[in-house]
């Protein structure tokens, strides 16, 4: 589960990106650069743009302009299955389990690359296909036990309640085996509780190497567990850096004060 | 592990059963339907794997079924090709169908897509109907052989419900195979969202087209058999309603198991069979029984049958 610590000083780099939306600029000219290892916080108001990006990384959405690169090579657009080959996943917003699947059966589909189809296998009732099944399952096992959730894993992922299938959606993400890990808005819906878990498992992935870009409106995720932290608003990124510079900066109070400036000032 | 043995048991116990139908039922015409229900099992077996499991309803099947009867029973009566090599060759060719329907599969979801697998089924029955120096037409297939497999000769209805039931087993078996591993669990995690298996590095576009492949086969085979064993074929016997027969089958039964195509194949075709009378009305008693599947029980009688199995096993590991 540990990736390599990466030589470059940047995994991946977002290159002048802009995306339209008929006559709205949900992104305008977006760059900035991922280091590896790193936490990087994406915040910003409603609508500013932030799932935008993600999707166009994702190659869900492609850019109007700009390109993003990973590992120094331009993701191709358009073709999110290749994404887990160039060593990113993702979670979404608005949670998108595979809903009638069991909770392992949902993180094994994040392994697919990783495991063999051996078809004849699979037809014969072959040993290829028990084993591949036996090492896709463990590795599934591993992501879930990671998440605590190692005892729902025979449950239909639907039943589980919307914090805990947020944390399905992060094993599914692992099971992938990714560089980068794209987190939209993780700690949503989450109680206090869920929500320290998850700000502890962020810091263990962080400390096994793995880089995380997180999307969050709440600010106690984000400021205190980001090492760096863009900020965008209605589709540019008005300021970048760590917590405390990010906090102060006026056009951020100003961005969050339609939401009331009490929002920061809580952080 | 235990209710693992039991299911062994339960399959064994079924198989002993149907294996000594004929002994049991002596009339001819029983045995017919019987052999007919087995046929269109084989079709829905493999619907299910498309439209229960991968979600790409098709109510195109009778044409996949058309060209598996046609293509051997042509290959027989004009090239003298016996039947099993005709079968091979009815299931490459519906899969190849298969395969072009897959094209347009991929950028339609889903009404767009039912439409298109109409289409499908609508140009080759007007293929059948009109390219009259291969196909005969409208009038249709005279004279398709008996099957003669290795010197073995079928021609009575026992001889051919042990040859469905052959077929059937070997269809059933591959059907369940696929369902339970990886390719079953990527097939329903693309019917459950597209974009988030995309997402995860599923090669979605692939899938789907595999997924076309293998029910066309299905339907191909079924085909096959479905032509020597009736002797004679016309265009009248793919229609728009025989798929909506078949996608009623499957949706009936539970179009998200493998058992569930037999249970609703058997259960209709016995219904058909009990409201012979009725005939002409048989679209709409289908469609009523569709309706009450959809609001009652969803996973169809499939369902039904094996909800408190997996009620019992819910509560043990909650
Ligand atoms: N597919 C789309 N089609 C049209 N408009 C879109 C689409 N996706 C996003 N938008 C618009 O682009 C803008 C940015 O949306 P986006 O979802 O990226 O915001 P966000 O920063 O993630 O907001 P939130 O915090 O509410 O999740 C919004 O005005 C949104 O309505
Ligand atoms: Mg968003």
């Amino acid at each position: 589960m540990t990736p390599a610590p990466d030589a470059l000083d940047c995994i991946m780099e977002i290159r002048g990106i802009s995306r339209a939306f008929g006559g709205l600029m949900a992104l305008d000219d977006v760059s900035f650069k991922i280091k590896p290892g790193t936490v990087h916080g994406i915040i910003g108001p409603n609508g500013a743009g932030k799932t935008t990006l993600f999707n166009v990384i994702t190659g869900m959405i492609p850019p109007s302009r700009g390109e993003v690169l990973m590992e120094g090579r331009p993701i191709p657009s358009v073709r999110p299955e290749i994404l887990t080959s160039l060593g990113i996943a993702r979670t979404f917003q608005n949670i998108r389990l595979f809903k009638e699947q069991t909770v392992l059966d949902n993180v094994m589909i994040g392994q697919h690359i990783h495991t063999p189809t051996p078809i004849l296998s699979i037809l014969l009732g072959g040993r290829r296909a028990a084993q591949g099944e036996a090492a896709a399952r463990d590795e599934a096992m591993r992501a879930l036990r990671f998440v605590d959730l190692g005892d729902k894993a025979s449950k239909t992922v639907s039943s589980l309640p919307y914090g805990q299938q947020r944390l399905v959606e992060l094993a599914r993400a692992l099971a992938a085996k990714p560089k980068v890990i794209l987190l939209d808005e993780p700690a949503a819906g989450m109680n206090p509780t869920e929500k320290a878990h998850l700000i502890k498992l962020l810091s263990i992935l962080k400390e096994d190497g793995y880089t995380i870009a997180l999307i969050d409106h709440d600010m106690k995720v984000v400021m205190g567990n980001c090492d760096v932290i863009t900020v965008l608003d209605h589709g540019k990124k008005i300021a970048e850096g760590t917590s405390e510079s990010v906090h102060s900066h006026p056009d951020v109070v100003a961005a969050y004060l339609g939401k009331g400036r009490a929002e920061v000032a809580d952080a | 592990m235990k209710s693992e043995k039991k299911h062994l048991i339960y399959l064994a116990a079924g198989l002993l059963a149907a294996a000594s139908l004929p002994f049991v039922i002596t009339n001819v015409y029983y045995l017919h339907v019987i052999n007919l229900a087995g046929i269109y099992c084989l079709v829905t077996v493999g619907l299910n794997l498309l439209s229960g499991y991968t979600g790409q309803v098709s109510m195109g099947h009778a044409g996949f079924f058309a060209i598996g009867t046609y293509v051997s029973a042509l290959s027989a009566l004009d090239l003298g090709v016996p039947w099993l090599p005709g079968t091979i060759l009815a299931v490459l060719s519906a899969s190849l169908c298969g395969f072009v329907i897959a094209v347009p599969a991929m950028k339609l979801a889903g009404s767009y897509l039912v439409l298109a697998t109409v289409g499908f089924g609508e140009i080759v029955r007007l293929v059948l109907v009109n390219w009259t120096p291969v196909t005969k037409g409208a009038a249709g297939l005279v004279g398709i052989p008996l099957p003669n497999i290795f010197g073995i000769r079928i021609t009575s209805e026992g001889e051919f419900f042990y040859l469905i039931l052959v077929m059937l087993i070997l269809g059933a078996g591959i059907a369940r195979r696929l369902a339970d591993s990886k390719i079953g669990r990527t097939f329903i995690a693309i019917r459950e969202d597209e974009l988030a298996s995309r997402a995860m590095g599923v090669p979605v576009d692939r899938y789907k087209t595999a997924a076309f492949m293998i029910s066309a086969a299905f339907a191909g085979a079924a085909g096959s058999i479905y032509g020597a064993f009736s002797g004679v074929t016309s265009p009248d016997n793919f229609t728009f309603d025989d798929s909506v027969a078949f996608l009623c089958m499957s949706v009936v039964g539970g179009s998200r198991t493998v058992g569930g195509a037999v249970v609703g194949t058997v259960a209709l075709v016995s219904l058909t069979e009990l409201l012979r009378a009725f005939q002409a009305y048989r679209l709409i008693v289908y469609g009523l029984i569709l309706i009450i599947t959809v609001i009652y029980m969803p996973q169809g009688l499939a369902g039904l049958m094996f909800k408190k199995h997996t009620r019992e096993e819910s509560e043990a590991d909650s």
